[in-house]
């Protein structure tokens, strides 16, 4: 009977002491909090490309008028296939564009070439000489920036977002020499401008 | 003359070093439970929480031609920010999100560990695995506060306080890999803990 009652207490001794330490664990617990960031990035290739985009209608003066609107190639390197018609002294006829650098390379203009209109009188004509000098005496042909500054070597488009504005114009100046004004119709041809970007520095 | 001998009732002195022990027991369990008691009566009637996490996460800032691909999610615990994305295009693209880390609970807290995962960059073929290495060795992201500052451990929020830190990407270097490369990885965790 002794050693029933001695092996309770034992027990009961055992439960005190493993209720104390368990007791005392809970009261030690630490409070943390982990914060993460995570995430993914992307490096594209390099890439050139420098073209023209947004080719506007034509802009009319005078009596001038257009006959072949120009397109953009599928390259979007060239403008081309556009014919026009100037009657008056002062037609003229404008085009707007962009060229715009969508590439990962920063580009420069290292070269401008705008040829010298050719103008071509009617075959067969006796006045076809005549008259190609005279319209060609009082045309102009421009590309500047859409502001009016002239196009310059250098000028910078930098990589992906560089955008340059440019118009295109011909023009039969106005004047009131008579003797000037064409008594065929005249071609104006060699009307190719030619602009050249390459990788700026 | 006999001499009796003496028994010492040594079962008697064993009972009451047995009753002794299980009494001082029961007394130390009952000083434990009791304090435990005490405190979490003290703990309830104040409502003492532990509540650190993210807030205010800003937009995207980019610099040069980098893009957001896909914005950061926060959790529901506000304790992550992940599954972001974002592009680079150029050398010298640079990208970073800022956001603030709340000590909204009654505990101080304390930076205890803080890991910057070293990240992966990954092509869609082995071809291209000198591309991979390229990138890797230009690009860099880091996090820190955000006045440029270091997070180190033992940095301290004290309860009812934020501090904000900022998360910066870029690609430096002098070239872009001929095919696209996908950086994986950018990982950074900080565990804070009761002060």
């Amino acid at each position: 009977m002794d050693g029933n009652k001695n092996r309770g207490l034992k027990i009961g001794v055992i439960a005190a002491l493993v209720i104390s330490v368990v007791a005392i664990g809970i009261g030690f617990a630490t409070f943390t909090e982990t914060l993460k960031i995570e995430g993914s990035a992307t490096v594209q290739t390099s890439t050139w490309k420098v073209k023209f985009t947004n080719l506007s209608s034509p802009t009319l003066n005078g009596t001038a008028a257009v006959v072949t609107a120009p397109t953009i190639n599928t390259n979007d390197t060239t403008i081309s296939t556009y014919d026009v018609k100037l009657i008056k002294p002062g037609d003229s006829v404008s085009y707007t564009f962009d060229v715009v650098n969508t590439g990962t390379y920063n580009a420069k203009l290292t070269s401008i070439t705008i040829p010298t209109p050719t103008c071509t009188g009617k075959a067969e004509t006796e006045s076809a000489t005549t008259d190609a000098a005279n319209v060609c005496k009082h045309l102009t042909y421009t590309l500047t920036y859409a502001d009016g500054t002239s196009l310059a070597e250098n000028d910078a488009l930098e990589a992906t977002s560089g955008v340059a504005n440019m118009k295109l114009t011909l023009t039969y100046v106005s004047h009131d020499v008579a003797a000037d004004l064409p008594k065929e119709d005249v071609t104006i041809s060699n009307l190719g401008i030619s602009l050249v970007y390459s990788q700026a520095d | 003359m006999q001499l009796k001998k003496k028994k010492i009732n040594y079962s008697l002195i064993l009972l009451v070093f047995v009753l002794f022990i299980p009494v001082s027991g029961l007394s130390v369990a009952f000083v434990t439970v009791s304090t435990l008691i005490d405190t979490k009566k003290y703990m309830e009637g104040n409502k003492l929480n532990w509540d650190v996490h993210f807030e205010n996460l800003s937009e995207v800032y980019l610099e040069g031609t980098a893009k957001e691909i896909d914005s950061p999610i926060i959790n529901e615990k506000s304790t992550s920010i992940n599954s972001f994305r974002v592009g680079f295009d150029s050398i010298g693209d640079r990208v970073t999100y800022v956001f603030d880390v709340s000590n909204s609970g009654d505990i101080d807290a304390v930076i205890t560990s803080i890991s910057i995962f070293k990240p992966t960059c990954m092509v869609e073929n082995e071809a291209a695995l000198e591309d991979a290495l390229l990138v890797c060795s230009n690009f860099d992201y880091h996090l820190t506060y955000l006045d440029g500052t270091e997070l180190t451990v033992g940095d301290l929020l004290p309860k009812n306080s934020k501090k904000t830190l900022k998360l910066t990407m870029w690609y430096d270097g002098t070239s872009l890999p001929s095919n696209s490369v996908t950086v994986s990885d950018i990982s950074a965790s900080v565990i804070y803990s009761q002060k």
